[in-house]
């Protein structure tokens, strides 16, 4: 079994490109998270980065190369296997916070039991929403929530069934300073826990908050910031 | 032009596939296959996916050869593209 929480290696991934060209966005790339990192993902638009995101969550297959997360390798099991994976060992957080408009803050944040069980979630999602300040909002349906409770409600979320990676993209990019910061006090705070964070942003300022920052350029990882 | 769909989780077990490559004609846009294909594997598919009006539910997130999309833009697709909808709220 794996010390890492997650581990890519030799990563390759080609998509089509116009006029049947072919655009390699990821080559030869790997990266190791252990628990307790939390690791920043840089570079411009277009570099890679999302995709790394999304091969790291086993959401989309490489053309070459090994994932593992906990150990379980998500490309070498059936479909159903590998949706298994994500839901016990990973947290998704987007810059967009794709929240149930008509559900309140509580009801979003125990959406994730509708597709898996989890025993006494109603506790664990109030212990969530107390973590991140929104006891009192809980009853609140998105709309009349701010950009940063949203944020929140999302990341309480994605950590209700207890994963041990989390994956951001861009997760403040839609958030002014004050609650950018307090997302990534929160995402600093979960890797503190023993948790593992993967976090792609392009903002210097919230890069520089991870314990490790990466910056990638044309599909590849040639610098390791510290 | 063939473009190429993955689906997750709760997505994938309406669809009865995780993986699809679907023939569409050219210039059409993602909006409109997220549509056809909320027709196609009916209304426990499409209550992730689409709304009563047509637009993309707000919980759905999409990719597009490894970025994500902002769906409220026009997003058109390129021959071979490859497409996944993922449920956030399932963890993926």
């Amino acid at each position: 079994m794996s010390d890492f929480t997650l581990r890519a290696t030799n990563v390759y991934k080609t998509f089509a490109g116009p006029k049947g060209s072919s655009v390699a966005a990821v080559s030869d790339m790997s990266l190791e998270i252990a628990s307790g990192e939390f690791v920043a993902l840089g570079g411009p638009s277009g570099c890679g980065k999302s995709t790394i995101l999304l091969i790291a969550g086993g959401l989309l297959r490489p053309d070459q190369g090994e994932v593992e997360i906990m150990g379980a390798r998500p490309y070498e099991v059936d479909a159903a296997r590998r949706a298994s994976i994500r839901a016990k060992h990973i947290g998704f957080v987007f810059q967009q916070f794709h929240l149930v408009p008509y559900l309140d803050a509580l009801d979003n944040v125990l959406a994730p039991t509708l597709a898996r069980a989890l025993p006494g979630a109603e506790d664990k999602a109030m212990a969530l929403l107390e973590k991140f300040g929104l006891t009192d909002r809980r009853h609140h349906v998105p709309s009349s929530l701010s950009v940063g409770e949203q944020q929140r409600v999302a990341l309480a979320r994605a950590l209700l069934l207890e994963p041990q990676l989390l994956l951001a993209d861009e997760p403040t990019g839609n958030l002014d300073s004050e609650n950018a910061d307090s997302i990534l006090d929160h995402l600093a705070g979960f890797a503190k826990e023993g948790g593992a964070v993967l976090m792609v942003t392009h903002d210097n300022r919230a890069a520089g908050r991870a314990s490790r920052s990466i910056r990638m350029e044309k599909g590849r990882m040639p610098e390791i910031v510290r | 032009m063939r473009i190429t769909f993955r689906y997750t989780s709760q997505l994938a077990t309406a669809a009865g596939t995780s993986e699809e490559a679907i023939d569409i004609a050219n210039g059409t846009v993602l909006v409109e296959m997220l549509r056809n294909l909320s027709e196609q594997h009916g209304p426990e598919f499409s209550k992730f996916v689409v709304n009563d009006d047509g637009h993309p539910v707000p919980t759905l997130v999409v990719a597009v050869n490894g970025t994500q999309v902002d769906l409220r833009d026009d997003v058109s697709l390129e021959d071979e593209s490859e497409v996944i909808l993922i449920t956030p709220m399932s963890g993926g």
